[in-house]
């Protein structure tokens, strides 16, 4: 349960609810305040190309997606292009904006759990196969993020080795019904 | 990319794995669940309390601490049934140790956890009891942070 503002203080607390003490320090977050930008732009004979969401603005730029004259307020620059709004949110949520994706895929997990199922011989190398792939998107997604991809390279070489020792074992397998003895006997000669 | 970042602490349990770092305008928490990491920052501007405080966390001992006993048990059970079987209660006394540790250093020191709530969201850091001082250098450390950040937001 959240403790109101009127029970918070800096220095040593005891909680009300679960009678334990802790240290706290109090700070007041300043309040953001917005001021109108003026941002409308004239051409010298005033016959610039009016933004299609403010029509006192000038254009600007227009919209790398659907081609609309925005202006300064609605350009969305995110570094790969500008964006009005209504498009900056639809690339945003379909993910094809990396540049601001909040959610990605964690490939060093899905290359661990890959591995770790990989060591069971039931499956005939098929998750080391995956795990390879992964953990190598996981190195370079690692490198990226600026993290040490030493455990992801560690997972790698099991996974080459657990597909190697799934490739052997399926060779082994072939090569054992090739040479096994036939099961229909010889016919015999009378 | 992110070269200028900090890595303060990480919290990894059963389900989720999080990461902490510290950047020039705030921390960010990086948490992976369910396949998909997830990335959030904290701004300084937007710290309103932190807080440091010890706890032993009940899930982990409840975890833990059964964990252990059910694999001791069973070695217990396997030499109690004939002596001569120890090799066969070896596997599980030694998995059965690793908990029974960690249960009793848990239960022993607890753990430490730095929490930064901002106006939005907020940040967990949590360190083993035998890190005391490196948590208490860390709220510190973020408690000076959020202070020269949101003085230097009042200057004129």
């Amino acid at each position: 349960m959240p403790l109101g503002p009127e029970v918070l203080h800096t220095g040593l607390m005891t909680c009300p609810y679960c009678r334990r003490t802790f240290e706290a320090t109090l700070f007041e977050a300043r309040d953001r305040r917005h001021e109108p930008v003026q941002v409308a732009a004239e051409t010298p004979d005033g016959v610039a190309t009016a933004c299609a969401n403010h029509p006192g603005n000038a254009a600007s730029t227009s919209c790398r997606r659907c081609g609309l004259f925005i202006c300064a307020l609605c350009d969305m620059d995110v570094g790969d292009g500008s964006y009005c709004p209504s498009c900056f949110d639809r690339v945003r949520a379909d993910g094809s904006l990396r540049g601001v994706a909040k959610r990605r895929m964690d490939y060093a997990m899905l290359a661990r759990v890959a591995a770790l199922l990989g060591l069971l011989p039931c499956f005939y190398g098929m998750p080391a196969a995956l795990g390879v792939w992964w953990a190598a998107k996981g190195i370079t997604q690692r490198r990226t993020e600026g993290v040490s991809a030493k455990g992801m390279v560690f997972v790698l070489i099991v996974a080459i080795l657990e597909l190697l020792t799934a490739a052997a074992f399926v060779g082994f397998m072939i090569y054992a019904i090739i040479k096994a003895p036939s099961a229909t006997p010889a016919p015999t000669s009378t | 990319m992110k070269d200028d970042r900090v890595l303060l602490c990480r919290n990894n349990d059963l389900f989720s794995r999080e990461a902490v770092y510290q950047t020039a305008e705030g921390l960010d928490v990086s948490s992976s669940q369910a396949f998909s990491l997830h990335d959030r920052r904290l701004l300084y501007d937007d710290v309103q309390l932190v807080t440091l405080h010890s706890d032993r966390g009940l899930w982990y001992l409840l975890a833990t601490g059964a964990a252990a006993a059910l694999l001791l048990a069973i070695a217990i059970f396997i030499v109690a049934l004939d002596t001569s079987m120890w090799a066969v209660a070896l596997p599980f006394f030694i998995f059965g140790a690793a908990p029974l540790v960690s249960f009793l250093v848990r239960l022993a020191v607890g753990r430490e956890t730095v929490t930064i709530h901002g106006r939005r969201s907020k940040a967990i850091l949590r360190f083993s009891g035998l890190r005391k001082h490196r948590s208490r250098e860390i709220y510190g450390q973020v408690c000076s942070l959020v202070r020269r950040a949101q003085s230097a937001g009042r200057l004129p």
